[in-house]
């Protein structure tokens, strides 16, 4: 167990690096000089050139990256905006809190009413509770979340007057942009739940299980959801990678200071040290989720713990007939 | 499906014509199971009409998308802008009539690109074990811990605005998964007996995979492609709407809803419009969707 622990953490590094060159080397071809957006249209020649000789333009691709990498992961400096000059490190890990409190808000909507709602439409399959459920869901997945939350500004903000339409001024704020980003991830669980479940009630151990006379609540939610968990738990890293790219957008809805609405700014300014920081941390932010994930489900699936408890005995075995 | 080993005692072309028959009846068999599932040939129908809209928007709108009219700018829906008309007194029933054509192009495009991209590295990670796959996994490793519209995002930023650049920015994002599950397909057909008969007859590699894998994969890959088509229009767009994608003077339906937003407060009728047409479209692919893979899908065969 602690072997696949280990392995696991230590394969965060090629991921996150090899997202950090991907990155840099995604936005090394955006067309533009730096050095000209930085001075301005104003900018002469010769003013231009000093700039990118101390910006170090001039130097080749693989000497680029190199700084890129050893400044973003050994000094935690992401480069300044070329706007504001703030460090770009300072103003995600301000920013971040925001983002993330969105992002994890909709993961947990998306369990605690994603798989009720998929367990009560499979064990209600073909009744009006699962055909509700199911139209639900299905158009859930349909509405785009920007244009949902435009409609919601316009009858809660516009007019009814009831939540804020625009930025942070207390927990009110924050009812509109979780609803809206959650939406499409509960509907989404919602349908995976039902499916998966329904896959395990067909499947032959619940008919022996029927068979023995268990109840039908014991057979559902003891033995078919433990077994439904076990790919929707693997889900869950994915889903809040979704959710915080959806949290991009639904930020600039509601202008909500958190690091989409930075980003998109930047992207309108051409700030590109902003967009790569930006995308670097959520990135980075992502696949920690995406290890710890991976953790539990380690612990949680029978499969993984087996494989390598049987690996260590192999190995052990190995050893002892070796050195016998 | 085709057996080589079984070649020996039947005519070849005899065999052809059979596997090709089994082939046409389990098509047809999918295609009858999804006609008789009501919701899914809705779905279809609601397809087919915005395919007719687009090859037809000239003719069913009254305007050109483009007419600018000061005069009848801002104008809430009447009887002759059923639908109102924008900040320059353009007929917004055109516009979104016209962007039809964009909106469907741009989800059909970028679907079949990350598709065809994703059965590619597929193929050869699943064909190929060795360095091969494992660079192609590990590609795919990373490209999936960016979140999807991150990706999207920088790809666009980095391609700038347009056609082409927006549907390379959305099939970035639907090629690892579809090489995943390709991979997946293939490593399961791989070591069946006909694959090994194949070779055995001295098949290349290149005929192997063309002729005798990739046919095993395509119904899932239909699901998969009528799967994620439905995603293309809100990912499309949610990328105008960030004033990435696709710019505002053509009229795709992210495009317009994006034009509209400043306007919210007095017109809605400029975000609601386009808005409803996304979500109908979403909606139908998606329910087609979902009826090709109970059609399709071995495992939902009861």
């Amino acid at each position: 167990m602690g072997r696949y622990i280990v392995k696991r953490i230590l394969w965060l590094i090629p991921v996150v690096l090899g997202v950090a060159i991907l990155i840099f080397t995604i936005m090394y071809f955006v067309p533009g000089d730096p050095a000209q957006i930085i001075l301005g249209a104003s900018a002469t020649q010769k003013e231009i050139a000093t700039l990118r000789q101390t910006m170090g333009l001039n130097d080749p691709y693989i000497l680029q990256l190199g700084r890129f990498l050893k400044s973003t992961f050994l000094q935690l400096d992401f480069g300044s905006s070329y706007v504001n000059h703030v460090p770009v490190f300072q103003a995600l890990t301000e920013r971040f809190p925001r983002t993330a409190l969105i992002a994890i808000v909709c993961c947990i909507f998306q369990i605690v009413l994603g798989i009720p709602m998929g367990i009560q439409a499979a064990v209600h399959q073909n009744k009006w509770q699962d055909r509700t459920l199911v139209v639900l869901a299905m158009v859930g997945i349909s509405i785009p979340s920007f244009w949902l939350a435009q409609m919601m500004i316009l009858l809660f903000s516009f007019k009814l007057g009831w939540l804020p339409a625009f930025g942070i001024t207390s927990w009110k704020s924050y009812i509109m942009p979780c609803f809206c980003s959650m939406l499409m991830g509960v509907a989404n669980q919602t349908r995976f739940t039902r499916t998966y479940m329904l896959e395990q009630i067909r499947s032959d151990y619940v008919v022996t299980a029927r068979a023995k006379g268990l109840g039908e609540h014991t057979i559902i939610y003891k033995h078919a959801l433990s077994n439904t968990l076990i790919p929707l738990i693997t889900g869950i890293g994915g889903d809040f990678g979704a959710a915080l790219g959806g949290t991009v957008i639904i930020e600039n809805v509601f202008s909500i200071p958190g690091i989409g609405q930075y980003m998109v700014n930047a992207i309108g300014n051409r700030d590109y040290p902003v967009v790569r920081g930006s995308v670097v941390f959520l990135s980075i932010a992502f696949s920690i989720i995406m290890l710890l994930v991976d953790l539990g489900y380690a612990f949680i699936d029978p499969r993984i713990k087996a494989q390598y408890i049987a690996g260590s005995r192999k190995k052990a075995k190995k050893e002892a007939s070796t050195n016998g | 499906m085709a057996e080589p080993t079984a070649a020996a005692a039947l005519d070849k072309a005899e065999l052809k014509r059979s596997a090709r028959a089994a082939k046409r009846r389990a098509f047809r068999e999918g295609w009858h199971r999804m006609c008789r599932n009501k919701v899914a040939v809705t779905g279809l129908v609601v397809i087919v009409l915005l395919l007719l809209i687009a090859v037809f928007a000239p003719y069913l709108s009254k305007y050109k998308y483009d007419a600018i009219d000061p005069l009848h700018a801002h104008l809430l829906p009447c009887a002759d802008h059923p639908f109102g008309t924008d900040g320059l007194g353009r007929d917004l029933l055109s516009r979104v009539l016209y962007g039809t054509r964009y909106s469907l192009a741009i989800a059909f495009c970028s679907q079949l690109v990350g598709i065809v991209l994703g059965i590619f590295l597929g193929a050869l990670a699943g064909f190929f074990e060795g360095l091969v796959s494992d660079l192609i996994m590990r590609f795919c490793d990373i490209f999936q811990a960016i979140p999807a519209t991150l990706m999207a995002i920088l790809v666009s930023q980095t391609l700038g605005a347009g056609f082409l650049s927006t549907v390379l920015a959305l099939a970035v994002t639907t090629a690892p998964s579809t090489t995943r599950i390709v991979r997946a397909l293939i490593l399961q057909i791989r070591n069946q007996e006909f694959i090994e008969a194949g070779r055995a007859i001295n098949c290349s590699n290149g005929l192997l995979i063309c002729r005798h894998i990739l046919p095993n994969i395509i119904p899932q890959v239909i699901i998969s492609f009528t799967g994620g088509l439905s995603g293309k229009f809100i990912e499309s767009a949610g990328l105008s709407y960030l004033g990435l994608g696709i710019q505002p003077p053509t009229p795709e339906w992210g495009a317009l809803l994006t034009d509209g937003k400043a306007f919210l407060r007095y017109f809605p009728n400029l975000v609601i419009v386009p808005g409803v047409f996304i979500m109908v479209a979403a909606l139908a692919f998606n329910l087609v969707g979902d009826g090709l893979r109970d059609a399709l899908d071995p495992k939902m065969r009861d």
